[in-house]
């Protein structure tokens, strides 16, 4: 299982990317976490972001042990995802339930060897937009990142961590904080990169269709992206990022709900070249949250393939041009400019061999309307 | 000119005693062009591969399904997945009726299930009987637990109704509407009747409204 089956490798130029689906595939078989990695890595995807379950039995656990396993043993990277809802700005009785929740993802986490924990925070509730909000969510994102590592495990009982070599071989999770795509929601781009600025262990979480839908369609270009990951780059600092990915339908600035990546008008190609010419710096997991889970993930690598060959084709044409103006001694625009004309006469004259030599009017025929007028007579 | 009938398909238990069936045959009773995607049989598992889901969601208004489904064996829990993202990739708005299973302690599996599935479903229908304890489950009083399942999980329209008291809930994304049904009926023939009203009607507030308010046939 380990790497890609069909031999392609993402990690040109030192960019790692890792794509996959939000949850056992759609189309596997079987419903179990172990199943749906297999299905996942036939398909030539990575990564996979399991949902948080209320509490783990213990058929939950031998699945996530063995998920957990697998994923250490290979490449493939696992994630999970806390409660789809929580209310970490709410009364003192909303975040607790909130964070009752978010300790059974904790403790999955482990069990399943999850590289990125993914949180929401939601509503503002009683706090405005501001310092005061982020503060305290910085306040308990430390909080949660303290618990990841008390229950990731100590050195000292090795022995009771036998069946997880993760454990003490590897970092802990990391705690992903998401950016929502709702006015009334805690989670802008600012304030996410701000909080995980100040947290260490924590990584922002770029929803890419919350961004989009809060910004008013804002992601439409490759430069778009270029801008947002700048902006990641001067605020946070890190090159780890963990997004998802999916069409969203959006009103007011608000995500109105979730649709397939053809249907709406958030794209991914300007993504996949973003990522493909600008992404070398990057280490990016993409998941794909949409209905239509690993179909989008596919649809999203074919992107992305796609792009890099565009680039590399440009690329080698650009080196070809270099080495062909250096024997010949001219400047390398200058033979760009040279080939641009050859293309443009070879264009013009095969447009006129298909179009044959120009018409000659018929000087013997009457004008239709004449012809007609003699017929009537 | 008249128009075409709202078209749908109900994936139910082959013995029809689930809500989704009701909802279908209801449908029937009222025009529109209804059809099941398993025929009624004694027989409890059947071949789900050979369901031609393209053929048979191509070109529907609707898919009937209802939450208990993943409880009913092996082929309706596969049968259901499938049916689910054979939809969404055929334009085929689903529809997903959550009511109480017969073993109510497993009302928290099949909640699961759904949210498993939440971004493909388009209309959620809550039973009146399984109201409180989804609210419950989810942390909520029953009075708000449509705004916050619609807030929460982002489901274009979430929506219940009681049939003793002949009032409709329907929260969307524009907003709530409690809708007064004047005519009694059950809680199928409203959910039928909502189903044929809203692909006519649109998706704008009054047009969610007065298809929450309508009665055909």
């Amino acid at each position: 299982m380990k790497g890609d089956p069909f031999g392609r490798t993402r990690e040109a130029k030192g960019m790692s990317l890792k794509l996959g689906p939000a949850g056992v595939p759609l189309s596997c078989k079987g419903r179990t976490i172990v199943e749906g990695m297999d299905d996942i890595t036939v398909l030539g995807l990575d990564a996979m972001e399991v949902q948080t379950v209320r509490t783990i039995q213990p058929q939950h656990f031998d699945q996530y042990w063995q998920a957990g396993i697998l994923s250490w043993k290979s490449d493939f990277e696992m994630n999970m995802h806390g409660p789809y809802y929580a209310e970490l700005l709410g009364s003192k009785r909303e975040r607790n339930r909130t964070l009752s929740k978010m300790e059974t993802s904790l403790q999955a986490g482990k069990i399943i060897n999850a590289r990125h924990l993914t949180f929401h925070v939601g509503p503002y509730g009683e706090y405005d937009p501001g310092p005061e909000a982020n503060e305290q969510v910085a306040n308990v994102m430390s909080g949660i990142v303290e618990r990841v590592r008390e229950v990731w495990g100590v050195e000292e009982e090795e022995e009771d961590y036998a069946a997880f070599p993760w454990v003490h071989e590897s970092e802990p999770s990391l705690v992903g904080i998401e950016t929502s795509g709702r006015q009334e929601l805690w989670g802008t781009v600012e304030e996410v990169l701000e909080v995980c600025n100040h947290v260490e262990g924590t990584v922002p979480v770029l929803n890419m269709g919350h961004i989009h839908a809060r910004g008013h369609g804002r992601l439409r270009t490759s430069e778009d992206y270029a801008e947002l990951f700048d902006q990641a780059r001067e605020t946070y600092g890190g090159s780890t990022f963990y997004c998802h990915f999916a069409g969203v339908e959006h009103r007011m600035g608000n995500a109105l709900h979730y649709t397939q990546i053809k249907k709406s008008d958030l794209k991914f190609e300007p993504f996949a070249e973003y990522l493909a010419e600008e992404g070398d710096w990057m280490d990016i997991t993409i998941i794909s949250d949409s209905p239509l889970l690993e179909h989008d993930a596919m649809y999203m690598l074919q992107h992305y393939d796609k792009a890099r060959q565009r680039l590399l084709e440009i690329r080698a044409r650009d080196e070809r041009r270099a080495k062909l103006a250096a024997q010949q001694g001219i400047d390398p625009e200058e033979l760009k400019r040279r080939e641009e004309e050859a293309a443009a006469a070879r264009k013009s004259q095969l447009t006129s061999e298909l179009e044959g030599p120009p018409k000659k009017a018929p000087a013997n025929k009457a004008p239709a309307k004449e012809k007609a007028g003699k017929t009537s007579e | 000119m008249t128009q075409a009938p709202v078209r749908m398909v109900g994936l139910g238990r082959q013995d029809r005693s689930d809500i989704a069936s009701a909802v279908v045959e209801a449908s029937l009773e009222i025009g529109a062009d209804a059809q099941f995607i398993i025929d009624r049989s004694e027989i409890r598992e059947f071949d789900q591969g050979m369901i031609d889901w393209r053929g048979i969601l191509e070109s529907n208004h609707w898919l009937v399904l209802s939450s208990s489904g993943p409880l009913d064996g092996d082929s309706m829990k596969w049968a259901w997945g499938s049916s689910l993202t054979f939809a969404e990739l055929e334009g085929c708005k689903t529809a997903m009726l959550i009511d109480m299973p017969e073993d109510s302690r497993r009302l928290d599996e099949v909640w699961g299930s759904v949210i498993e599935r939440i971004r493909q479903i388009h209309l959620l229908f809550i039973d009146p009987e399984a109201m409180k304890a989804l609210a419950e489950l989810e942390g909520t009083k029953v009075e708000l637990l449509l705004k916050e399942v619609r807030s929460r999980s982002l489901v274009p329209i979430v929506c219940s109704f009681d049939p003793k008291e002949g009032i409709a809930h329907v929260s969307h994304s524009l907003g709530h509407e409690i809708v007064e049904v004047k005519e009694r009926m059950s809680l199928e023939r409203w959910l039928a009747g909502f189903l044929c009203g809203l692909p006519k009607s649109g998706s704008g507030e009054s047009g969610i409204a007065s298809a929450a308010r309508s009665s055909p046939g």
